[in-house]
């Protein structure tokens, strides 16, 4: 700073200079203090949340549509496909159903509204991360026109890009020691597995885990975590993909016999009341068969012809006595 | 500012380095608490996350139980870590009478620790259902409710797949938001005895097979 000469406008002496950028210098250290807080702050509150984010939604998702297979009326028993796959090396099994629920791609319709059906092939397929070769992508596929390519088609959503491995095996029997399958075709086994353990191996983003990361408290997982849930099928699942049955109430080829009243406990029989029609479907006893025979029509999948096998049910007539005395309709409408 | 003091006007136009201090100070006493806040939300989220995590964890277990990977009545009783997540342990807990027997001598527990109203009337109603409990349980039996505490619950030793338990996996965390600083999270369920023995259906036919053969010689 020039030296100051009397008459002209003076600057400020070094101490006036020094004092002001001290002072300066408090001020920044306190910005700066609060402003690193809140960037931890933040930094801690993402590495808390990472390890348990999205690991178990995924979990949730595939067992939701394992629980929800649909198994009534398939053609050639085309329920559940499972592929043992690997991506250079890695566990990357595939997984396709059919399987009913609210989808959640919509349908247009002709009348420019959109609707979700109730109806859809679901795979959980993977292919290799274009950004990083290490990891893998998991994607769901949802198709809600269920045709012959029942593989093939449709939506993909993204469910990680981060995952290290996807392996599906399918058991036949409880216990530790039972034997796993790696592939499953319902198609082939004329079956469904007992039940199906998924594990899923997730690696965490590099910037919610560094090795020996400051952080007030424990530190959870490490740089991989493994997802693993044991999903259980319905004991009548094992066999209900079977030749001979047909679970989904069907319409009978032939008028029923009005003598023997047959099919179930409310089975076709009598002059129903119900609108017309073969008689109103037969409602075999087996557990399971909700109401849905024209859902199965409209996705194509019917097996026009099979009736199903009725249960021996004792009590039969005891319900038609019953129906009788109370002045009810034994059959036709529902 | 000019260095030279000249008359008592010019001198009240700027701060003196005390008072500019003292500002400082009071700023700083403004802050402190802020820095507090920052530590109670991260606590939050720590139970938050921990409480997630113990969720996970007891979802998969009781899953893992459901499908018989376990030998569920002898894990009974004891802590077990959860691999990979330290801090973590988990119980299992097989029938209504223990599920319900563990849930209300925690309430009491709960009670005893946070002396709230709360506390006691959460107290009371698992109490409640305890007694519930033990009522059904003695006229199930046919004896008094006396009696029926004294009476082992019979264990089938024939694991099969049409009897069912209630099951409960019970995982304990690091909770920072508890004076104890113990969360619990405690999920229920059904399995078959098949499940609960960890046995496959043909070890379990062996088995009984085994035990009736025994009971004839």
């Amino acid at each position: 700073m020039a030296a100051r000469t009397d008459g002209l406008p003076s600057g400020m002496t070094l101490i006036e200079v020094l004092l002001a950028s001290a002072l300066m210098a408090v001020l920044m250290t306190v910005a700066l203090t609060i402003y690193q807080a809140t960037y931890m702050a933040r930094e801690d509150l993402d590495v808390l949340a990472e390890p348990m984010s999205i690991g178990p939604m995924i979990m949730d998702s595939i067992e939701e549509d394992i629980r929800n297979l649909w198994v009534f009326d398939i053609k050639e028993g085309r329920a559940l496909e499972g592929v043992n796959f690997d991506i250079v090396g890695v566990e990357a099994d595939k997984l396709h159903m059919i399987v009913a629920g609210r989808t959640l791609t919509a349908v247009p319709l002709d009348n420019q509204e959109e609707r979700s059906l109730d109806l859809a092939e679901v795979s959980y397929v993977l292919r290799s991360n274009p950004d990083n070769p290490d990891l893998l992508e998991l994607w769901r596929r949802e198709d809600p026109s269920v045709d012959e390519e029942w593989t093939k088609g449709g939506t993909y959503a993204l469910l990680s890009n981060r995952v290290r491995s996807f392996n599906i095996r399918y058991y036949t029997d409880f216990g530790k020691e039972a034997e796993p399958k790696e592939e499953w075709r319902s198609r082939d086994e004329k079956k469904l597995p007992r039940r199906i353990e998924v594990e899923l191996v997730l690696e965490r983003s590099a910037d919610t885990f560094r090795e020996g990361f400051r952080l007030e408290f424990q530190e959870v997982g490490g740089r991989t975590i493994k997802h693993s849930r044991q999903i259980l099928l319905p004991r009548e699942y094992v066999d209900i993909l079977g030749d001979e049955l047909a679970l989904a109430p069907v319409i009978p080829d032939k008028e029923p016999d009005k003598e023997s009243s047959g099919g179930g406990p409310l089975g076709p029989g009598g002059p129903g009341q119900g609108p017309g029609g073969p008689g109103g479907p037969g409602r075999p006893g087996i557990p399971g068969g909700p109401g849905t025979a024209t859902k199965a029509e409209g996705s194509g999948q019917r097996q026009p012809g099979t009736t199903a096998p009725l249960p021996d049910t004792g009590n039969r007539t005891d319900i038609e006595d019953l129906l009788r005395r109370i002045g009810g309709r034994a059959g036709g409408g529902r | 500012m000019r260095a030279h003091p000249t008359t008592p006007a010019r001198r009240a136009a700027g701060f003196t380095l005390v008072e500019i201090l003292a500002a400082l100070m009071i700023l700083a006493l403004a802050l402190i608490p802020l820095m507090g806040l920052r530590m109670g939300s991260v606590e939050t989220s720590v139970e938050a996350r921990n409480k997630r995590i113990a969720a996970g964890i007891a979802q998969q277990v009781l899953s893992e139980i459901q499908a018989g990977l376990h030998r569920a009545w002898e894990l009974r009783h004891e802590r077990h870590p959860f691999e990979g997540f330290n801090g973590f342990t988990w119980e299992v807990l097989i029938g209504e009478t223990e599920i319900q027997n563990v849930l209300s001598a925690h309430a009491e527990e709960e009670a005893n620790v946070q002396d709230s109203d709360d506390a006691y009337r959460r107290l009371e109603r698992w109490q409640w259902l305890e007694d519930r409990m033990n009522r059904k349980r003695a006229s199930r039996l046919g004896v008094d409710v006396d009696q029926a505490e004294d009476m082992e619950t019979e264990v089938d030793d024939t694991p099969d797949e049409d009897t069912v338990e209630e099951v409960a996996v019970m995982v304990s965390y690091f909770s920072p938001l508890r004076r104890d600083g113990q969360g619990l999270f405690l999920l229920r369920g059904e399995a078959t005895t098949l499940a609960l023995s960890g046995l496959t259906s043909e070890q379990a036919k062996e088995l009984s097979k085994g035990a009736e053969d025994g009971g004839q010689d």
